[in-house]
């Protein structure tokens, strides 16, 4: 299961669908505000969790921040997504324990490989790799 | 000899001649010595006329003033050229005074003449005549000639000076060495609305409530050791009202070296000052305006951001779906392609809002930000290959958003005009040995014409139509390093490639 925390719906579709365009054939859940994404939290365990920053209710940040209070939480890899690039949010992020953060790009063909990238890196699945000319980067750590 | 030897002996002569005693001829010989003596040696000018009128005597001083002397009759004053100096009018020989003391008996003081030397100079002269006069009888005169040339220009001169000073809109101020006003100008009358006769004799700072920039003492032992003060001061006027003024203080000293007197100017630059303030609040205004300007065209192009997503990738999804029939498809592509554009309209003013917004200045790797620029330009467009080399690091001072937007925006137009080439290369680094410290970013893309050079960094102004592009982002570069005080140029071969330099300020790097 990958867990998708994003209060905006044209996003959520967005996301959903780069992650289906990149091969991803895990069940994809959805929630739109902080205090939900900890609630599907404490049920299941996802094998990667998409985080925007700024949702209703609770934060990315928070929503991080107490999911990596639980030891056992801390082997789910967490990519957290901005629409901002502010080094301090960059910064936080990673600070509070995610590992990686994408930038949500004004263009859809940016997302999709941005997003085709980090899934093939952190899911470890047998994605194929698309045709060569259109290859996307391998992971990118500063 | 007589003549020349002392009118004492010449009315001697003709007094005994009258007959008189022997005993007053004793007193007489007595007086004469003395006299001869003072007419010596006096520096006025004296000359005697007999009864007639003839000028008989003129004592040294007398020949000094006219260059020599004329022992002439009334009707030959003439000689003796003078002009009155109130008409100007030229003296005829009746009107000299020595003239009308013989034949009316006047006295006549300190006529003002201007003469005609025997030796051909002009001189002033204050000239007196009286008559000397026995029993009622005029037996002859006494003629005074004071040479007041030298004198009369000095007053003048002093006078212009003085004019001078009071023409000054600054305030000249003389104060002795115990701080009392000796000289108080129009000026100081003016700036200060204290008249002369009120300053005079009153100490200067307490007259004036100054407040010095430093102390009074440090200002008096500045003039006292250098000679010399400047500074600004702040006093008030006789109505109370504040007045600044730049003052410079100078040392006047006695001829045998000892401090004797400060000199003072002072300009009154209170409405200066006023309208400075009034201009940096007129500038802080204007800056918080565009502050806020700026915030607010940031916060809108970046809420942007979504909605351009939403409208770029939805329109993807239908072009996706294998069941968008084809004229729906076309449809959605241009949808795809005007959110595009609008995107990258968007980002320029997202960048452009950064690189205004400045920020502190910090220790920023130039060469990482190429790197970072690099995958993300590759993370774009991963089909192409583009050598890039930078050194392993180059340090600058700099607002760590503003070099990234001027790196990354530099390094996308190496990156957008090499494309054609499939050896595409792009090379960043720092110019040895230039300072300030001078990178540059060079590519072998298309280039440009040299004449051209100059036109890149004007906003909407696009050299290659047939790339994508909205001409913004060399106005971005350009507001981003001078923003810092740096400045940017480029130059470019057709064909060959361009090559971007810039400098972030005088800051130092490497």
């Amino acid at each position: 299961m990958i867990l998708l925390v994003d209060d905006d719906e044209d996003d959520r579709q967005l996301i959903g669908s780069a992650l289906r365009q990149s091969g991803v054939q895990a069940e994809i859940v959805e929630a739109d505000d902080g205090v939900k994404a900890l609630e599907l939290l404490a049920r299941r365990t996802p094998r990667l969790v998409l985080l925007d920053l700024k949702l209703p209710r609770l934060d990315g940040f928070e929503v991080l921040r107490r999911f990596r209070l639980d030891e056992a939480n801390r082997a789910v890899p967490v990519l957290v997504l901005s629409g901002s690039d502010d080094r301090q949010d960059v910064e936080r992020a990673y600070a509070l324990g995610a590992n990686g953060f994408i930038r949500k790009p004004s263009e859809f063909a940016v997302l999709l490989r941005s997003i085709a990238a980090a899934a093939r890196y952190w899911l470890e699945v047998n994605i194929p790799r698309p045709p060569a000319a259109a290859r996307p980067a391998g992971p990118e750590r500063p | 000899m007589t003549r020349t030897h002392g009118l004492g002996r010449a009315l001697l002569d003709r007094f005994r001649r009258r007959g008189g005693r022997q005993a007053r001829l004793d007193e007489l010989e007595r007086r004469d010595f003395i006299m001869d003596t003072v007419l010596r040696y006096l520096p006025i000018g004296v000359w005697f006329q007999d009864r007639a009128g003839r000028i008989v005597y003129g004592n040294p001083a007398a020949q000094r003033i006219w260059a020599g002397a004329r022992y002439v009759g009334p009707e030959e004053f003439n000689e003796y050229k003078g002009w009155w100096v109130s008409t100007g009018k030229r003296i005829e020989a009746h009107e000299w005074a020595a003239a009308r003391a013989i034949s009316k008996g006047e006295v006549s003081l300190d006529e003002e003449i201007e003469i005609e030397r025997f030796d051909g100079a002009r001189r002033f002269i204050l000239n007196s005549a009286f008559p000397v006069k026995s029993d009622g009888e005029i037996l002859g005169a006494v003629i005074v000639n004071e040479d007041v040339t030298e004198r009369w220009k000095a007053e003048e001169s002093v006078r212009e000076k003085a004019s001078l000073i009071d023409l000054a809109s600054d305030a000249i101020i003389v104060r002795g060495l115990d701080a009392r006003v000796r000289f108080w100008s129009k000026g100081a009358e003016r700036t200060y609305g204290w008249s002369s006769e009120e300053a005079l004799g009153k100490v200067l700072h307490e007259l004036l409530g100054t407040r010095f920039p430093v102390s009074l003492e440090a200002a008096l032992n500045s003039v006292l050791e250098k000679g010399e003060w400047r500074g600004e001061l702040r006093q008030r006027r006789k109505d109370g009202s504040e007045v600044v003024t730049t003052s410079r203080a100078a040392l006047a000293r006695s001829p045998d070296g000892s401090p004797r007197a400060i000199l003072m100017i002072n300009r009154d630059i209170t409405e200066r000052k006023n309208m400075e303030g009034e201009l940096l609040r007129a500038n802080a205004e204007l800056d918080r305006t565009l502050e806020d300007l700026n915030r607010f065209t940031y916060s809108a192009a970046h809420d942007l951001r979504a909605p351009a997503r939403a409208i770029n990738g939805l329109a993807h999804q239908i072009d996706a779906d294998p069941g968008t029939p084809p004229a729906a498809r076309a449809l959605a592509r241009r949808v795809i392609a005007a959110a595009r554009s609008m995107s990258a309209l968007i980002e320029s003013q997202i960048d452009l809002s950064r690189v205004m917004r400045g920020g502190p200045p910090e220790e920023v790797d130039l060469a990482e930000l190429v790197r970072e620029a690099h995958r993300e330009r590759r993370r774009a467009e991963p089909e192409r290959r583009v050598a890039v080399e930078a050194p392993g690091h180059l340090y600058a001072r700099a607002p760590r958003d503003v070099a990234r937007v001027v790196l990354a925006r530099l390094f996308d137009n190496a990156w957008k005009f090499s494309s054609r080439n499939p050896d595409a290369r792009i090379e960043f680094g720092r110019v040895p040995g230039r300072e300030p410290p001078t990178y540059f970013m060079r590519d072998n893309g298309i280039g440009f014409e040299a004449s051209e050079a100059g036109r890149i960094f004007t906003p909407f102004n696009r050299l290659h139509a047939e790339y994508p592009g909205h001409g913004l982002g060399m106005t971005i570069i350009r507001r981003g390093v001078e923003g810092q005080g740096g400045r940017v140029w480029a130059e470019g071969t057709p064909g060959r490639g361009a090559c971007f330099y810039f400098t972030l300020g005088g800051e130092e790097g490497g």
